[in-house]
């Protein structure tokens, strides 16, 4: 095995700069917020979502996720070697607990007068209980109730 | 018989090939298409918006044993094109036929089957299993996917349907994996919902 393989070249794909990644992450970053976004105002998560109105929420997320799919291929030509399929992988899994604990914290600040339903048992388990707060608000009960 | 599937294979792939060049967006649509980072991008957006998809918890659970199924489907189809590839290694069209420009970059791995292919056509059987609708949707992208690839000329088209075959054998062998391994899958839903993303 090459002893470079696992330098900052490999991470950095066969293009070979940080910029590239730079890009690359924002482009992903943007879209799976973009997607839960569109999860959010479609299922009617409101702990996760970032607008109360439905309409603008499906225009964020639409733009969420063309807008840097556009930036992104119009600043690369990505016909060439791009990446090992273990460093898209490494990124993409970054990226997704980065837009995940964003996406998060965001609605928490926005929604941070959701509470939760008094009754222990109006309490829904899973991801139902992002229809009656925020998520970190929802994991501050695992210490204190057990869930459905 | 084999060289005449060749024959075959080889005159449907010009035909397919002989359709680039003329009109730059299409052109550059394949181009898109075909590249190693738009629509599995696309179909990774797909997997987890289909992850939380739906107001019902049994109908949500359905969806996350297939995105498990696509996912297991995806990582064996993978290790199916690669002893493929060990076992038969087939020259590119670019590496054989004259006068072939391809719009894509070359590899020096066997043609047969398609790797890309093979993965979005696993990825889509493996949601069929459990979401027909959705599975059928899903091979949108892993037919266009494969045209593409053709089109761009780094494939021929017997390629893709050996890639068609490998997902169809990794998705029956990620299915009865996770019949298998069953409490597993459902213990991992379990401890999701338990932190509240599932």
């Amino acid at each position: 095995m090459d002893i470079f393989r696992f330098g900052a070249w490999y991470w950095t794909g066969y293009v070979g700069t940080w910029s590239f990644i730079a890009v690359y992450c924002a482009y992903v970053f943007f879209s799976i917020i973009g997607v839960m976004q569109f999860v959010a105002t479609k299922w009617n998560l409101k702990g996760i979502s970032f607008f109360p109105n439905k309409k603008w929420g499906y225009a964020f997320s639409v733009i969420a996720i063309t807008c840097p799919a556009t930036w992104f291929f119009t600043s690369y030509d990505c016909t060439g070697l791009t990446f090992d399929a273990p460093v898209q992988l490494f990124w993409i899994a970054i990226c997704t607990i980065f837009a995940f604990l964003c996406t998060f914290t965001i609605a928490h600040i926005i929604h941070r007068d959701m509470r939760l339903p008094k009754k222990k048992n109006d309490v829904p388990g899973g991801i139902d209980i992002l229809k009656e707060t925020t998520y970190w608000r929802a994991i501050s009960l695992l210490s204190k109730r057990k869930p459905q | 018989m084999i060289d005449f599937l060749y024959s075959v294979d080889k005159a449907v792939f010009l035909w397919i090939y002989g359709l680039s060049g003329h009109v730059p967006f299409i052109d550059g649509l394949m181009k898109l298409i075909t590249n190693d980072i738009f629509m599995p991008m696309i179909i990774f957006l797909i997997l987890i918006a289909m992850w939380f998809a739906s107001h019902d918890q049994k109908a949500r659970e359905i969806n996350q044993r297939a995105v498990f199924c696509a996912l297991l489907s995806m990582g064996i189809s993978n290790v199916i094109v690669k002893i493929c590839n060990i076992l038969y290694d087939r020259p590119r069209p670019y590496d054989v036929l004259p006068n072939i420009q391809t719009l894509f970059h070359h590899s020096d791995d066997s043609s047969f089957p398609s790797n890309m292919a093979a993965v979005f056509f696993a990825v889509a059987m493996g949601v069929w299993i459990y979401n027909r609708k959705l599975g059928w949707w899903l091979l949108i992208p892993a037919v266009l996917v494969s045209f593409s690839r053709v089109y761009v000329g780094i494939h021929y088209p017997l390629d893709i349907v050996g890639a068609f075959f490998t997902a169809m054998v990794s998705t029956v062998i990620a299915f009865l994996v996770l019949k298998v391994i069953e409490p597993l899958p459902t213990k991992v839903i379990k401890l999701m919902r338990k932190i509240y993303l599932a």
